[in-house]
């Protein structure tokens, strides 16, 4: 299956960059195409992407024992965004990889541009945090 | 189903029965002493859980002993304890121990810090937060709830009122929001597949936390003067610790009431 890997350095404390990643009421302050999200009632979380305003796209979103990663999943595509944070001295290093299935692996290019655009949004948003 | 007398009652039983074994001997101690916190006899509660450490170190299994320590270490944040709640907390922590809820312990040992007036060393608990691992058993739903209480009492230990509040009507709304949801979730079951026994003092209860908060909020507001808005957070903190029979913040309640009575 084909991989995105993508890190940017944060100047926030690691603590605000956390709260944005597990709590999805924040995925649209910094995921890029993501209109809003909200809970439903099996326990999944819909996002709404701007492009799609009406189409509910159900996402599960986990937390791996594996090193602390949170990971992100389209139940629709079975695209998994995985985000985890590293400590670094001047804030937290923030690295994500997304899994793409072969069935999806035309979207790369474009989930590619997601990526980049979100990680730079996220470390701005955070680092705006009060 | 919130029915601790019941449940303290079957631990006590069982535990007479003397039948099963250490290891399920050990389990039984866990809920028993969840049980007896919950209803507020603390002292029942440590003698628990001190049982349940001495039990799983004479088992020499580290893992389950780290458990143990969280435990003791909650129970002792539930009666107030709080130099001793940071002596077993930093314990369990201490080692690579996979089974333990890491994040939660790490929360807990930040505010039992706070509470026992090392505000600094809450800060860098706080810091080491974000990279520890996240289980089922750290009820993950619920942590930026809890982190946002937990940086609260850390703005208002040093002194920053305003950020105080803002983080506690953050973890305030959340709490609301978790409550008003209706999910498939259910933490004393995740919890408990995830460690393999009852949660113990570990388990989260929405409304307890949602309470918990809106009296940290309260205790804020008078300091800042905020009489009205103060007693109604204090109002419906106690109303909450009322419904949900959870006296496990006795002292803020005590400050609470003179919230509510001004001379």
């Amino acid at each position: 299956m084909p991989e995105l890997n993508a890190s940017i350095l944060c100047l926030a404390q690691a603590d605000k960059v956390w709260k944005l990643l597990h709590d999805p009421r924040r995925f649209p302050d910094w995921w890029a195409g993501v209109a809003r999200v909200e809970a439903s009632a099996d326990g999944h979380v819909a996002r709404y992407m701007a492009e799609w305003p009406d189409f509910e796209y159900p996402t599960r979103v986990e937390t791996s024992a594996d090193g602390g990663r949170i990971v992100i999943s389209c139940l629709i595509s079975d695209i998994a965004h995985e985000w985890r944070l590293e400590p670094a001295p001047e804030g937290c290093r923030v690295r994500a990889r997304v899994v793409i299935p072969d069935d999806e692996s035309h979207r790369a290019a474009a989930l590619s541009d997601e990526l980049d655009a979100s990680l730079s949004r996220l470390a701005e948003v955070a680092e705006r945090e009060p | 189903m919130g029915d601790f007398d019941r449940a303290l009652e079957m631990a006590k039983r069982a535990l007479t029965s003397g039948r099963g074994g250490i290891s399920l001997e050990a389990m039984i101690l866990a809920t028993a002493a969840y049980a007896a916190s919950r209803l507020g006899d603390h002292a029942l509660a440590l003698r628990y859980g001190r049982e349940q450490v001495s039990l799983l170190e004479r088992m020499g299994d580290p893992d389950r002993t780290a458990l143990g320590s969280f435990d003791l270490g909650s129970l002792s944040f539930a009666a107030g304890d709080w130099n001793g709640s940071v002596c077993h907390l930093d314990r369990a922590l201490s080692g690579a121990h996979d089974r333990l809820p890491r994040a939660l312990a790490r929360l807990r040992l930040a505010e039992a810090l706070i509470r026992s007036g090392d505000v600094t060393r809450a800060g860098e608990e706080l810091g080491r937060f974000p990279f520890e691992t996240v289980t089922a058993a750290d009820q993950p739903t619920t942590l930026v709830c809890q982190l946002e209480r937990v940086q609260g009492l850390v703005a208002a230990g040093q002194g920053d009122h305003v950020a105080a509040l803002r983080h506690f009507d953050e973890a305030a709304e959340g709490w609301r929001q978790l409550s008003a949801m209706t999910t498939g979730e259910d933490p004393y079951r995740d919890a408990f597949i995830d460690l393999g026994r009852p949660p113990v003092a570990g388990l989260v209860e929405l409304r307890v936390e949602l309470g918990r908060v809106l009296a940290d909020a309260a205790a804020t507001l008078a300091e800042l003067g905020r009489a009205g808005a103060a007693r109604e957070y204090a109002d419906e903190a106690v109303a909450l610790g009322d419904a949900t029979r959870f006296d496990g913040y006795r002292g803020i309640l005590t400050s609470l009431e003179a919230v509510r009575c001004p001379n």
